[in-house]
């Protein structure tokens, strides 16, 4: 039995004046070893999905159900680094969870691997890493609790491209060994490539799901309010003249279609 | 104008900034890029006057902050990467007032303020909202309007977009805009290059100096600097050299606009 949600819906301040529904009757499964994108509009849900699927939040109505731990990345983690060293903070969900402790080493020492971390930080004092550095030890902290799902919330905001790079990497590795990831992100342009799957939400309901390939032709994706890879927008507008293009179509290759299609002159309305 | 001449910085003997020398205009928009650490956001805290230079200076308006710290923090309106370090209150109208109501301005002044800087950024609609249940990225336009209702000279913002939707790309994309019409100075950093292309002049920082001041169209025909601080040409300006001028890359320029 996979990562399930059924009819899940979640209302924060209920019977309140700020009463709001976040999710309206969402129905998922995720299968292990699935690489799933969650994208949306802000507002559309996307963190209350997570939190719901990692049970960190019950929802109001509806039924989770997984089949393995699943543990949660939260926005900007390495602000919730508070060791003394890196070491302790990676430990610290293996320990809480009773795990002996040749078995904790064992977990630090893999999931900082997992990241791309060299051991010589576990030493060190978290404050002292750059700030890439830092988002890489608070992910290995959610690594060691080895979570058959893992689920992240903007996993590479706010990191310069090497940063981002690590990190991405950093998934992919740990998705190729069979961890399940689902990672709730603008950040499409680089998502969109190696994900499987896309979630597109829209106020709380699942407006696309399928493989990124099909969404360039889904018209709902475009008024989503997403901050779509500008890529997919020259492939739609090729899409709307007629020219059939995949949604990461390269800069060369629009110049060749505009040319090959006698497009030069023509303007949008 | 912000004028920095020669501005050294270090944290407890790290340096961050070494001997930085640059310029932002009334009315210019100024895009400050450069990997993690290598002394943006330190630069920004410099244009405000809320770290003072250890050696060189940086002069607004002809003030220097060595000499007049408030002079600076009235001129130079700070947004931070993080919002939530910035909102102090449960409304979203009460959370643009505070700046304007602890400079002692009248309530009729005050209410003006406030409306004109929601509508800067899209907000015009949650005034009255609660500010615990906005999403993140538009707690981010909060605290950007929180900045704007003191009418500041210039504004520095610290990765404004690094959370927001396409929607919210575009609200912060037309507020720079409006800003700069209205003869405002703005310096955003920022990691994006989509972003960075919108600027009137890139700076490019590493290690704490300056390797790149230019404008977007020599600074991404120009390999060396980009292959220094890592970054690649955005995909809009690969497509403006590839088709020329054309209707297409308005559209896939549309939002970072």
């Amino acid at each position: 039995m996979p990562l399930t949600a059924g009819d899940v819906s979640h209302v924060y301040c209920r019977r309140e004046p700020g009463e709001a529904k976040a999710l309206d009757r969402i129905n998922v499964s995720i299968d292990r070893g699935e690489f799933v994108l969650v994208t949306g509009a802000a507002g559309s849900g996307k963190t209350t999905l997570l939190q719901c699927l990692s049970g960190l939040m019950r929802p109001t109505t509806g039924r989770v159900a997984a089949d393995g731990a699943a543990a949660t990345s939260i926005q900007f983690p390495e602000r919730a680094l508070f060791a003394s060293t890196v070491y302790d903070d990676v430990a610290f969900g293996p320990r809480n969870m009773g795990v002996s402790k040749d078995e904790t080493d064992e977990r630090v020492l893999e999931a900082v691997e997992a990241v791309g971390l060299d051991k010589g930080v576990l030493a060190r004092d978290p404050r002292a890493l750059s700030h890439g550095q830092r988002r890489l030890a608070a992910l290995a902290g959610v690594i060691a609790v080895r979570p058959r799902y893992l689920l992240l919330d903007e996993p590479t905001a706010g990191l310069d491209s090497k940063g981002r790079s690590r990190v991405i990497r950093a998934l992919m590795e740990l998705n190729e060994a069979g961890t399940a990831m689902i990672v709730a992100s603008h950040d499409l342009g680089h998502f969109m490539g190696i994900c499987g799957r896309m979630l597109v939400l829209d106020r709380g309901k699942i407006i696309f799901d399928g493989p990124p390939e099909e969404a360039v032709s889904c018209d709902a994706v475009y008024s989503a309010g997403l901050a779509l890879p500008p890529s997919m927008l020259a492939a739609r507008w090729l899409r709307l003249r007629g020219v059939d293009v995949p949604w990461d179509v390269s800069p060369v290759a629009v110049a060749g279609h505009i040319r090959g299609q006698g497009l030069e002159g023509t303007r949008m309305d | 104008m912000i004028e920095l001449r020669g501005v050294s910085y270090a944290y407890k003997g790290r340096r961050a900034l070494g001997g930085v020398s640059l310029k932002v205009d009334k009315g210019e928009h100024v895009a400050l890029i450069g990997p993690n650490a290598s002394g943006k956001t330190t630069l920004a805290m410099m244009m405000n006057a809320l770290l003072i230079p250890d050696e060189g200076d940086c002069i607004v308006d002809g003030v220097s902050t060595k000499d007049d710290v408030m002079h600076a923090r009235k001129a130079v309106g700070m947004v931070f990467q993080d919002p939530e370090s910035q909102i102090v209150s449960r409304r979203v109208g009460d959370d643009v007032a505070f700046g304007p109501i602890n400079i002692g301005l009248s309530p009729g002044e005050i209410e003006i303020r406030v409306k004109e800087a929601l509508a800067a950024v899209g907000m015009e609609g949650f005034i009255d909202r609660e500010v615990s249940g906005l999403s993140g990225g538009r707690k981010q336009l909060l605290a950007i309007a929180g900045a704007l209702a003191m009418r500041p000279s210039y504004v520095v913002m610290d990765e404004p977009t690094s959370l927001l939707d396409g929607r919210g790309r575009e609200a912060v994309g037309r507020a720079i805009t409006n800003l700069k019409k209205a003869g405002i100075g703005i310096t955003v950093i920022t990691h994006d290059m989509a972003e960075a292309l919108q600027a009137d002049r890139i700076v490019a920082l590493m290690d704490g100096r300056v390797v790149s001041d230019a404008r977007p169209q020599a600074f991404f025909s120009d390999e060396a600097a980009m292959a220094r601080i890592g970054v690649e040409p955005p995909y809009a300006f690969k497509l403006l050299q590839a088709t020329g001028t054309h209707a297409i890359v308005d559209e896939v320029s549309r939002t970072c606009r």
